[in-house]
Order: C-alpha cells, then sequence, then structure tokens
C-alpha cells in the first residue's frame, strides 16, 4: 500500500478514521489531529485550554480553535 | 448521547443534594426543561435541567467527541435569602466539576466535565428567585 501522505477528517482517505500520526522529531503520537499533509510538512489540530478541552475559537464561535504545526511527520494506518 | 440523563443521573443520584431540593409526586423536584404546569415552587428548591445550548463534534482522526454546554437552573421562592438555593446549586456544582468519572452516559465515556457559576437567573415570576450553573462536557463516543 502507498505511503499516505495526506489526511482529512472527513477524508480523504476514505479510511481515515483510526489513522495515527506521528512527529518523526520526537516518535511520539500527535493527538487531536483534524488535517495532515506530510509532503508539505505540516498539521492541524484542536488546541486545548488549560483544563485539557477543545474549545471554540473566539473569532469563530461556530468553530473549534485550531492550530498549525510545521513539522516532520509520517501518517500510519491502525495495525 | 443523552447528556440530559446524564446530568439526571447524578443529580437524582446524590442524597446530599436531593434532600436539599422539593419534591414532585414523590419525586426530587428536579425536571428537564421546565417544570410541569401542576408544580408549585416552594417551600424547597426546584432544579431544572435545560436543553443543551451548545453540542457541536469534535472529530479527530482517533476520537469522536461531543462538546456539550447545558445549564441547571435552580429555582426558589423569594423570602429575602437565597441561603437554600445557593447552597443546592454549590452542590451541584460540586457534583460535576472536575469529576468526569462520576458520570456514566450511554454510548460513551465522560472525558471532561467543568462548570461555572452559580450565577442569578432571571425569573419571570417576581416572587422566585433564580440561580445557574453551566456544564461543559466533553464526551467521547464509545
Amino acid at each position: 500500500m502507498t505511503e499516505l501522505t495526506y489526511a482529512k477528517t472527513g477524508g480523504p482517505p476514505h479510511d481515515w478514521q483510526g489513522l495515527k500520526v506521528f512527529d518523526l522529531d520526537t516518535g511520539q503520537e500527535v493527538l487531536k489531529v483534524v488535517e495532515v499533509n506530510t509532503a508539505e510538512g505540516w498539521l492541524i489540530s484542536y488546541r486545548l485550554n488549560d483544563k485539557g478541552m477543545v474549545y471554540s475559537d473566539p473569532e469563530n464561535p461556530e468553530y473549534a480553535a485550531t492550530q498549525r504545526i510545521e513539522g516532520r511527520y509520517e501518517i500510519r494506518r491502525p495495525s | 448521547m443523552n447528556s440530559t440523563a446524564t446530568i439526571f443521573a447524578r443529580l437524582t443520584g446524590d442524597a446530599t443534594l436531593v434532600a436539599m431540593l422539593a419534591t414532585h409526586n414523590a419525586a426530587p423536584a428536579i425536571f428537564s426543561d421546565r417544570a410541569p404546569d401542576d408544580y408549585i415552587v416552594g417551600p424547597k428548591p426546584c432544579l431544572v435541567i435545560a436543553a443543551p445550548s451548545d453540542d457541536r463534534p469534535v472529530e479527530t482522526f482517533t476520537e469522536t467527541s461531543r462538546l456539550i454546554t447545558q445549564d441547571v437552573r435552580g429555582y426558589d421562592t423569594d423570602t429575602g435569602s437565597s441561603l437554600e438555593l445557593d447552597a443546592a446549586m454549590r452542590r451541584v456544582r460540586t457534583l460535576f466539576h472536575n469529576d468526569p468519572g462520576s458520570l456514566t452516559v450511554t454510548g460513551g465515556t465522560v472525558k471532561i466535565s467543568t462548570v461555572t457559576g452559580p450565577v442569578q437567573s432571571p425569573t419571570t415570576d417576581p416572587a422566585l428567585i433564580g440561580r445557574r450553573v453551566t456544564l461543559r462536557l466533553e464526551i467521547e463516543e464509545a
């Protein structure tokens, strides 16, 4: 199976549920990811408040606050 | 996932809170959405679990959760003192704030539960006083 370089909640790919994203520099799984592009080196994840909760974006209250983080990532399918 | 049922179960399952509240038809005066037409507030407080004011999905690759905001309001007769009502509402806060493990929800797990309040809640009847707490629940779907 070809390596995934892009994924987003809701697809693509069609089997997006259960995908995991790892930070290649730390080896750790990155949580709360909603979109990732390993070829371009970025991901988007939900921001968490000091209670560890997802919260509304103050500028767009209809949506949860997100952050874009650049780095080296790998997408893995569940084993 | 029925957050109202989760809240109701937590409230009715606490003997300390139940002792602070009035009764209606031999049950604690805890209602959802609004009190029944035949219910008269007093001599002890009653509670109303409001419909969620916000319920949105929080979906990642590995989690499907819902972020729910829901009020619990309390009412009592205006006797010049809000001691009983305030005590009941503080008990409600204690039952939910930072205690997700005590909450059960069919089809999911409460991961985070926080509370703000109690604060004043307006009433249409000048003979009543009102308070409310706002619950924020993050519930991960099973």
